[in-house]
């Protein structure tokens, strides 16, 4: 019991103030890459548009809805949905704003999924509920400002939990290619999917047009190996949280690889990595929310502004679709999270490998390396 | 929440994750994949890449003035993300002589939003026939791959007047 308890508590110190700049994170993000109302799959009010007889839902509780309702619906969903991601990033009424931004992504996406395709965005709409339960709300809030009882405490759990559950679903995802049969040699799947993306479906930017020259066999194969292995092991990888955050670290260079040579975005799953960076010594360097924002009509102004802002004229990195036209169904919002989420993690690799070379050869007394504090 | 109750929670999601993995193997088998469920992309399918054959949909307007004109998929369904129209073409707008179904035909119950997607292309004339052009492409080998082959499947013929 002793190591079960060790593993759920301790994996992963949290701090209100490294907590409450992940929050912050993961509104920015949804709000400016996800974007509800403007992003690819969250056009909610497009969906009121389409005939009654398309509704076609999933096995599952979107069964139990009579039939597809109309684009005021959605509109309220959206503006529900950016409502409470700006008041998930001020902090304000933070628990429940995270659970109902949970339960508006899960209503939306219910319905985007009832035309005949799903998407795999579960874990990035179940994150600020499992959140919720971390306190993420603690510090750099509108809730801590107004806050006269002492601070809520904080809990590292909830990250535990993530783990486990993003660990079983790339299980899945590695579990679902070993029994189609991926590993057969005399059969290149990775090749075949890209193949069929590059040419019937037209992605064919960034470096695609490349892969199409590589016909080895072996290439190919080992990719095929790589992922499955890298998928599978996941689930083996979220028992301890140095394996954890290798193969978080991985996996965003994996969702690199696929979007320069599928061209496939999974952006989404960015924010569920970003949990397990250590956060302990993050801090802001200016008071977040201002002081003059917890309260009264600026407070209201703000989050009416920003709900207004984002759900009517949406996120300005939507603007950089304008400078690139791609082939594919790319947005640059999801392009330049990726690459930025790729570069962090260089940085973040470089640094404890330079760390683990101080450790291990230590410099003569008198001499000193920059801590990674600055 | 207590040290306990968190514990307790931990148990039954190991417990969970396992079962609902299970039933969603089950139903997917029985009908199509359930939602919420936690899973993630599997690409289960393996193609061969020297004999990639793949089912792809176009669409065909007829106008009342006897214009014709072909649309994509994309044009048609911009309300939907496009990695979706694939999922879409094949549970509502392929021919029951492919599907073996005719509940894949659902598109003739949005005739007036079909209506609404085409007449801006053509706004001189109303459009009185959709059809859905089913056809099997075939590629060459790498790494010169271009389309080689096309080979008519089907048509779904919707009556718009």
């Amino acid at each position: 019991m002793d190591r079960f308890d060790r593993w759920i508590f301790d994996s992963f110190p949290v701090t209100p103030e490294g907590l409450g700049i992940y929050r912050i994170g993961y509104a920015l993000f949804t709000l400016l890459v996800v974007a509800p109302g403007h992003g690819a799959y969250t056009r909610f009010a497009d969906l009121g548009t389409l005939p009654e007889g398309f509704f076609l839902p999933p096995p599952g509780p979107m069964m139990l809805v009579p039939g597809l309702p109309g684009p005021l619906f959605f509109q309220g969903v959206v503006l529900l949905l950016n409502l409470c991601l700006v008041a998930l990033l001020l902090g304000y009424r933070t628990r429940l704003a995270s659970v109902l931004t949970t339960v508006l992504f899960l209503v939306g996406f219910g319905f985007s999924y009832s035309f005949g395709k799903i998407n795999h965005t579960l874990l990035f709409a179940l994150v600020p509920l499992i959140m919720a339960a971390s306190n993420w709300g603690a510090a750099y809030s509108v809730d801590a400002l107004r806050r006269q009882n002492p601070a809520p405490v904080v809990a590292g759990w909830p990250i535990t939990l993530l783990a486990l559950l993003l660990g079983f679903g790339m299980f899945t995802a590695g579990f679902t290619k070993l029994i189609g049969g991926w590993l057969d040699p005399s059969t290149q799947a990775a090749q075949g999917h890209f193949i069929r993306q590059f040419y019937t479906l037209g992605r064919q930017d960034f470096l695609a047009p490349v892969f199409t020259r590589i016909t080895s066999p072996v290439f190919w194969e080992s990719l095929d190996w790589a992922t499955v292995c890298f998928e599978m092991g996941f689930l083996a990888a979220v028992l301890h949280p140095r394996t954890t955050r290798l193969f978080a670290a991985l996996a965003v260079g994996f969702h690199n690889a696929t979007l320069l040579m599928l061209n496939i975005s999974f952006a989404v799953n960015l924010p569920v990595y970003a949990a397990f960076l250590d956060g302990t010594r993050w801090r802001l360097p200016v008071p977040f929310p201002p002081e003059r924002l917890a309260r009264g009509w600026a407070l209201g102004g703000s989050l009416l502004a920003g709900t207004a802002f984002f759900t009517w004229i949406g996120s300005p990195l939507s603007w950089l679709d304008g400078l690139v036209s791609f082939s594919s169904d790319l947005t640059m919002a999801e392009v330049v999270a990726q690459l930025t989420a790729l570069g962090l993690v260089l940085a973040l690799g470089a640094q404890a490998w330079r760390r683990r070379r101080v450790s291990r050869h230590p410099l003569p007394d008198g001499t000193s390396v920059p801590s990674s504090d600055g | 929440m207590s040290r306990l109750a968190v514990r307790r929670l931990f148990v039954a999601v190991l417990i969970l994750l396992p079962l609902q993995y299970a039933l969603v193997g089950v139903v997917g088998l029985r009908w199509s994949e359930p939602w919420p469920a936690l899973v993630m992309p599997g690409f289960q399918r393996v193609y061969t890449p020297d004999a990639l054959r793949e089912q792809a949909a176009r669409f065909e307007v007829t106008y009342a003035d006897g214009h014709r004109l072909s649309l994509t998929a994309a044009a048609m369904l911009h309300a939907l993300p496009r990695s979706h129209h694939g999922g879409v073409l094949n549970r509502q707008f392929r021919p029951a002589g492919l599907s073996g179904t005719p509940a894949t035909e659902r598109a003739r119950e949005g005739r007036d939003w079909l209506i609404r997607q085409v007449q801006p292309y053509h706004p001189e004339a109303d459009p009185i026939r959709l059809d859905v052009i089913w056809e099997e492409v075939r590629f060459h080998p790498l790494p010169d791959a271009p389309v080689v082959e096309r080979h008519p499947l089907d048509t779904l013929s919707i009556d718009l007047r």
